[in-house]
């Protein structure tokens, strides 16, 4: 993937073409109103908590996009991150009072140096010997997690002391906050993946999923562009685990670092386009409400783990018949009306 | 030796894999702006020669020194900064980039002084891609590809260019366009090593033959002398009179 | 000490079975069945489905799992993973984790999150020999086990079948050349990987409760034995699986039982980084 959902016209550097201009006014526009969703007259909270919970998602998802979609590493390990993050800002409140709002940074930090000493085993490995690589080290995460609960709390996992609506603790009642809060967080993420997108380090990066020969022939330390991209990737992850904490109040190793849980952190880049700056944002949207549709069927049927059936089925039918996603299936479909074929490569 | 320095000199190299050996005791130098070609029937060794000298394959033993200084144990990608660079013999342009970006990955890594812009620019210019550069690999010629590979391999610090076997694939019209291009940067002042096993290209394009047979050096010197050598003649007669395996 | 190495012996000889089912997937097609330990899941209610239905002892309902598992497998394949053979890619792992979880969460719908044990007079009886008690259980799964193992290595190296299938995980490329990489061949051995599976899954729940999560407990064994067999080798596989036994029996007993599988996970990664070809297989060029 070219990465991001512009014209296939070459436009001179600096001037954006009029389709830019379009979807960027869409973009605002959208922004706007998620934003402004509270003020609206059928808002309530549990809409509010709907669209919280699909911006955590879009967050996660553009978080692997930065290594799997833009770097080409399939990581099924980032439940690792996630908890890390989750597991990081609980525990560092719960035990030594430092606030979230700084919590979230060490959380990250640490994931961040994990990733680098996982990075550093398994990226002598290729393809899909770090896939199964970073799945056991998740599963190793996931039993020591259950095992040492005096410091996780063990299966039932690890609750935030609540205290009420309290900002300096990144705590409230209400959903409207962490609305922005996690707006913020998936914007700042989306400016990050079009950097990756088009700048010299993600054009390094996206040169080594292509091909790490010949990156290496073109001058690319192939090795520290992987970890550096993985980093960045884990750190990212592990902010979301934060928001997924304190917006849940309570974390536990099957949700950290389960396998569902590895999926669904994979679902909304597979789904919406790997390795593109808007494929998460759709994908996760889509996430979302599959997910709420399955959760009413679910208590209706009185059954559970309709949801996490789902998941499997959706991801199934993805792998099977649309590999690109809905961005490189429209991609695809404009680039053959313009009469040009479409470009090579994505995730693979 | 006196009236040039060597820029490339590769000192012993021996390679084994397994049980095979597949490079032993080759030595050669290659002098400032010299066009080498590096010859040989199929299974010589060239391949092997051409990335232990890239850095992509470790040497068993033996040395190899640029610009006077060992690279040995340098890293491939760090070769390539210094400025030795190669192609690919299958074409590996970066599926997902446009040319202008294939170029700059190179470009943004081997760029030491100047703007890494205007390198990229003037790497396309050199071989008349600036039309395609908005381009994506699959979306230009054969040739064109070829000619992306080499505008990648020179972009930036590069003061030896490694060809492997850069015209397969190529008709006889489009092959000579691309030889153009490589003698225009030959004159330039590029020193230039091209790997091929079709002897006319070669005889056509280099200054120098080295000739591989087995993994060991069978001889070295003016393209006429060598084609004219013995050893080298029944080692392609008899290669070729041979039935394939 | 000896204690725990003779349990393991006789734990991993049932993870060697099941894994040389995972083996000869990866060997023949290149894949690599994220889902097999859903298959010994499946072949384990199975069995306990007659159990708790008929009153059929797990050990008698064997030919039930084989025949449920290996209809599943051949499925399985026809639906997925036919368009990934000879292709150990990403979007094969991705479809694999797929039908593992549509497997796992099935089950989950079906039979319940909550595990179910076998008890039989006999099985949780013990044999004693001075101071080592090993389990009848263990004992009967450990002969079967081999058993099945001895009649898989014959049919592999007596029948044209077996030759056509040991020709092909020795060397995909050579054996496509000779046209041997054909569709009956793939399906009947994913049928036979899937058979190993249920066959393991109908021995195990004689001592081990089955629960919808099992599966997901096991595969990483069948992955790690298949490593340490060697990539590709059939029989290393058993061999492989019982190394993983003893390795879990010597961390209960000399840490703790509820990481038995750390260890394991530790060496993989190890094998992955330092020898992915295995210990027992050969360099390939891969």
């Amino acid at each position: 993937m070219a990465g991001t959902i512009d014209s296939g016209a070459p436009v001179p550097a600096g001037l954006p073409g009029r389709a830019e201009f379009r979807q960027l006014g869409y973009g605002v526009a959208l922004v706007a109103l998620v934003a402004c969703l509270p003020l609206l007259p059928f808002a309530n909270s549990y809409l509010i908590g709907i669209v919280v919970r699909a911006l955590i998602f879009i967050a996660l998802g553009q978080a692997w996009n930065v290594i799997a979609g833009i770097g080409g590493q399939l990581s099924l390990g980032h439940g690792v991150f996630f908890g890390l993050g989750a597991y990081g800002t609980g525990l560092l409140f719960n035990d030594f009072g430092i606030t979230p709002w700084v919590g979230a940074w060490l959380a990250a930090a640490l994931a961040g140096a994990v990733a680098v000493v996982i990075g550093a085993i398994t990226f002598r490995l290729r393809g899909i010997y770090f896939a199964l690589a970073t799945v056991v080290i998740s599963l190793a995460f996931e039993k020591l997690a259950r095992f040492y609960f005096a410091l996780t709390g063990g299966d039932t996992g690890l609750a935030v002391n609540f205290r009420g609506t309290a900002p300096a603790v990144m705590q409230w009642r209400e959903p409207e906050a962490f609305l922005w809060i996690s707006l913020a967080v998936v914007l700042a993420f989306y400016a990050v993946t079009r950097w990756l997108l088009r700048g010299n380090f993600g054009l390094a990066l996206q040169a080594v999923r292509d091909d790490e020969e010949a990156a290496t022939s073109a001058g690319v330390n192939v090795y520290r562009t992987k970890l550096l991209a993985l980093l960045l990737s884990a750190a990212m992850t592990a902010l979301a685990g934060t928001l997924h904490l304190q917006f849940y109040l309570s974390i536990d190793p099957g949700t950290a670092f389960g396998l569902s849980q590895a999926i669904q952190i994979q679902l909304p880049a597979l789904i919406g386009g790997l390795g593109t700056a808007g494929g998460p944002i759709i994908g996760g949207a889509i996430m979302i409400l599959l997910s709420e549709g399955t959760n009413v069927a679910s208590s209706r049927l009185g059954l559970d783990g309709v949801d996490v059936l789902a998941y499997g089925i959706v991801l199934l039918l993805i792998v099977l018949k649309a590999p690109v996603g809905i961005l490189g299936y429209i991609k695809s479909k404009r680039l053959q009306r313009s009469g040009r074929a479409a470009p090579a490569g994505g995730g693979d | 030796m006196a009236r040039n320095p060597a820029v490339l000199e590769v000192t012993s190299v021996h390679r084994k894999f397994g049980g095979l050996q597949a490079l032993s005791d080759v030595s050669f130098a290659v002098e400032q702006q010299e066009v080498v070609g590096l010859i040989g029937p199929n299974g010589a060794g060239k391949s092997t020669l051409f990335e232990v000298i890239s850095g992509n394959i470790p040497p068993s033993s033996g040395a190899i020194a640029f610009h006077g200084d060992d690279v040995t144990r340098m890293a491939a990608f760090r070769r390539r900064r210094s400025g030795l660079c190669r192609t690919f013999q299958k074409i590996r342009l970066f599926g997902a980039l446009t040319v202008a970006q294939n170029v700059a990955v190179a470009a943004q890594q081997c760029v030491v002084d100047g703007n890494w812009r205007d390198e990229v620019a003037s790497a396309l210019a050199k071989l008349r891609l600036t039309a395609q550069a908005d381009r994506y690999p699959s979306e230009i010629t054969l040739p064109d590809r070829k000619k992306v590979e080499i505008a990648r391999a020179i972009v930036g610090r590069c003061r030896v260019l490694m060809l492997d076997e850069c015209l397969s694939g190529l008709t006889r019209d489009e092959a000579d366009e691309v030889v153009q291009e490589i003698l225009g940067l030959n004159r330039q002042g590029l020193t230039i090593i091209v790997v091929e096993h079709v002897m006319p290209v070669v005889m056509a394009m280099a200054q120098r033959l080295v000739v591989l047979q087995h993994g060991c050096v069978i001889a070295d010197g003016p393209p006429k002398e060598v084609a004219a050598n013995p050893v080298v003649i029944e080692a392609y007669l008899g290669a070729r009179h041979r039935p394939a395996p | 000490m000896l204690q725990a190495l003779l349990s393991g012996i006789l734990v991993g000889g049932v993870y060697g079975l099941f894994s040389m089912g995972f083996s000869i997937a990866f060997g023949v097609m290149r894949i690599v069945n994220f889902a097999h330990g859903e298959l010994v899941m499946i072949g384990m209610f199975a069995a306990f489905f007659a159990y708790s239905a008929a009153g059929v002892d797990p050990l008698v309902a064997i030919p039930l799992a084989f025949v449920v598992v290996a209809a599943l497998s051949a499925v399985l394949y026809l639906l997925v993973y036919r368009r990934f053979v000879g292709r150990a890619t990403l979007q094969q792992l991705l479809a694999a984790i797929a039908v593992a979880l549509i497997l796992q969460t099935s089950a989950t719908l079906i039979f319940g999150p909550s595990a179910h044990a076998v008890r039989s007079n006999w099985g949780s009886q013990y044999l004693l020999i001075g101071p080592i008690f090993l389990s009848y259980a263990q004992l009967a799964a450990f002969a079967i086990s081999v058993a099945c193992v001895l009649t898989v290595e014959a049919v592999l190296r007596k029948t044209s079948w077996g030759k056509a299938i040991r020709a092909v995980a020795d060397d995909p490329e050579a054996a496509q050349l000779v046209g041997l990489n054909s569709q009956v061949i793939n399906i009947t051995a994913f049928a036979c990987s899937g058979a190993l599976a249920g066959i393991a899954g109908a021995v195990l729940v004689s001592y081990y409760p089955v629960s919808p999560h099992v599966g997901f407990l096991l595969m990483p064994i069948a992955l790690i034995a298949t490593v340490l067999g060697g990539l590709g080798s059939i029989g290393g596989a058993f061999v492989g699986g019982i190394i993983c036994g003893v390795i879990q029996q010597m961390t209960s007993v000399l840490w703790t039982s509820a990481l038995q599988d750390v260890p394991l996970y530790g060496v993989l990664l190890l094998l992955l980084a330092f020898r992915p070809y295995g210990l027992f297989g050969r360099v390939s060029a891969h």
